[in-house]
C-alpha cells in the first residue's frame, strides 16, 4: 500500500502545498526549518485537520478527497501517531496505555518486552522518565496495528543517549512493519539515518535546496543511505 | 421544634448534587471544546440564573411549570400531578438554578486538559462520547468533584427560588432557608439558631473541601 497525497491549504503566512507519495516499508522523513508546516501536514495525515484542496489515500482507500469534499474522521483511518510530546493518558498505567486501543489484547505485553518497559508497566507516565514514556507511546500507536505510522518529532524531548538507542530500534522497526512511514524532524542526521526519502520543506512547499544550504554551511556531511532520494512535490 | 425543613434541604441539595452532572457535564463539554456558531449564546443562556435574580427566575420558572405553563402540561399529563408547589417542582428549580455554578467549574476542568490527549483518542479511534467517558471525565475529576460541593453548598441555601416556585408547604416544600426567615419573622429566634447552626457547618466543610479540590487540580 501507498500513501499519497497531494493537498493545500492556506495557513497564516504561507500556502502548504505538498504533493508526495510513502510507499509501503519506508521512511519518508520530512525535515525543514520550524513553522515550515510539517507538524500541520501531519495533522491534516491523520485526519485532525482538513485540506482545503486535494486528495490524501492509503492504497486504495480515500481519506480525503475536497472535489467531493470527503474527509474521514482519524477514528476511521487506523493510524498510528507518535507525538512531539508525550501524550500518555495519565490516568491510566503504562500497560493500561499501551491496551488503550489495542486490536490484540495479548499482543501488550510482547509489545511491552520489546520495547524494554515491561518492568515499568504498572507504573503512571508521571513516574517514569521521559525516554520510558516515548517508547511507551510507540508500544500505544503499534497496538493498533496501524495502517500507517505518522511520528511527528517524537524524539525531540530526549537526551542525546536515548535518542540514538530509540532512534536505532526505529529503524529496525522499519524492516518488521510493512506500512509507510512518516517522520517529521529538525534533525538532519535522523532523518538521513531512518530515511529512505526525504522531503524538504520550508513555507509550506518543498524546498531541497534548504537541505544543501544547511549541509554546506554547516560544513556537515552525513552518511547517505544508497536508496535515498530527495523528493520534490510531483 | 420541627426538623422536616432540615430533611428536605438535605434532599434537594443531594438530589441536585446527583442529577444535575446528566445536564451540566454534557453542556460544560460542548462549551469547553465545540467550535460552532451561537456558542457564546448557550454560555450567556446557561450562565443567566447567575445573574438574574433568584424571585425574577423563580417568577419565570412559575410561570413556566404552573398549570397553564408548557412545563406544568407536560408534567401533569405525565404524572397526573401538579408541579408548581411540589418536591418535583422545586428539584426542577434548583437544577436551572445551579445550573451554571455546575458548569463553570467542569467547564474549567475541561478546559485545562491537553487538547493533545483527546486528539490521541480520537487518532487510536475512540469516539467523542468514549473520549469523554474514558479520558475527559477520569482526568477532570478534581474539577467535577469541585463542581459537586459547590452545588450541594448552593442548593443547601436556596431561597428566593424555591419560595416562588415551591411556596412554603411544610413537609414538601418548606426549606431550611425558609423555615430560617419564617421562624424570625415569627420571632421564634431559638429556632431560627437551631436550623442556621446545623447548615453553617456543613456548607463550611464543602467550601474546604472546594478550596482543598481546587489546590489538588493546580
Amino acid at each position: 500500500m501507498t500513501l499519497r497525497l497531494d493537498i493545500r491549504k492556506k495557513l497564516a503566512n504561507f500556502t502548504l502545498d505538498v504533493a508526495l507519495t510513502c510507499p509501503s516499508g519506508t521512511l519518508t522523513a520530512i525535515v525543514g526549518p520550524s513553522g515550515a508546516g510539517k507538524s500541520t501536514l501531519v495533522r491534516i495525515l491523520s485526519g485532525l485537520e482538513q485540506p482545503d484542496e486535494g486528495i490524501v489515500s492509503l492504497g486504495d482507500k480515500l481519506w480525503n478527497d475536497t472535489s467531493t469534499n470527503f474527509h474521514a474522521t482519524p477514528q476511521k483511518r487506523g493510524l498510528g501517531l507518535v507525538f512531539q510530546e508525550y501524550t500518555l493518558f495519565p490516568h491510566l498505567t503504562v500497560r493500561k496505555n499501551v491496551a488503550f486501543a489495542a486490536v490484540d489484547k495479548n499482543c501488550v505485553q510482547d509489545l511491552l518486552n520489546k520495547f524494554g518497559i515491561a518492568h515499568i508497566a504498572d507504573r503512571k507516565p508521571s513516574a517514569i522518565s521521559g525516554g520510558e514514556r516515548q517508547r511507551a507511546a510507540f508500544c500505544q500507536a503499534l497496538a493498533r496495528e496501524p495502517v500507517l505510522l505518522l511520528l511527528d518529532e517524537p524524539f525531540s524531548a530526549l537526551d542525546i543517549a536515548t535518542r540514538e538507542s530509540l532512534r536505532s530500534e526505529l529503524r529496525n522497526l522499519k524492516q518488521e512493519l510493512n506500512i509507510p512511514m512518516i517522520h517529521v524532524t529538525h534533525d538532519l542526521e535522523e532523518a538521513y539515518y531512518l530515511a529512505d526519502s526525504i522531503f524538504v520543506m520550508e513555507n509550506g512547499k518543498a524546498a531541497p535546496e534548504w537541505l544543501e544550504r544547511q549541509t554546506s554551511r554547516r560544513n556537515i556531511s552525513f552518511t547517505t543511505p544508497q536508496k535515498l532520494q530527495l523528493v520534490e512535490n510531483m | 421544634m420541627d426538623f422536616s425543613p432540615l430533611i428536605i434541604s438535605a434532599k434537594l441539595a443531594v438530589a441536585t448534587t446527583l442529577l444535575i452532572p446528566l445536564v451540566a457535564a454534557p453542556t460544560a463539554y460542548i462549551l469547553a471544546f465545540g467550535r460552532f456558531r451561537g456558542k457564546s449564546l448557550i454560555d450567556a443562556v446557561v450562565s443567566l440564573p447567575m445573574v438574574l435574580p433568584p424571585t425574577v427566575l423563580g417568577f419565570g420558572l412559575l410561570i413556566l411549570m404552573g398549570p397553564n405553563g408548557p412545563l406544568g402540561n407536560l408534567w401533569n399529563d405525565a404524572t397526573g400531578e401538579r408541579m408548581v408547589f411540589s418536591f418535583s417542582g422545586i428539584l426542577l428549580a434548583s437544577l436551572i438554578y445551579n445550573l451554571p455554578f455546575a458548569v463553570q467549574p467542569m467547564r474549567a476542568a475541561f478546559e485545562k486538559l491537553d487538547i493533545r490527549l483527546l486528539e490521541n483518542s480520537a487518532v487510536l479511534g475512540l469516539s467523542a462520547s468514549a473520549t469523554f467517558f474514558r479520558v475527559v471525565l477520569p482526568n477532570s475529576l478534581p474539577g467535577l468533584a469541585a463542581a459537586a460541593m459547590l452545588v450541594f453548598a448552593h442548593s443547601l441555601g436556596e431561597f428566593g427560588v424555591i419560595l416562588m416556585v415551591g411556596g412554603s408547604i411544610p413537609g414538601s416544600t418548606k426549606v431550611a432557608s425558609i423555615a430560617i426567615y419564617e421562624a424570625v419573622e415569627a420571632m421564634r429566634y431559638q429556632d431560627a439558631m437551631f436550623m442556621s447552626l446545623a447548615i453553617i457547618p456543613v456548607s463550611f466543610l464543602a467550601l474546604l473541601a472546594i478550596n482543598r479540590l481546587n489546590g489538588k487540580r493546580q
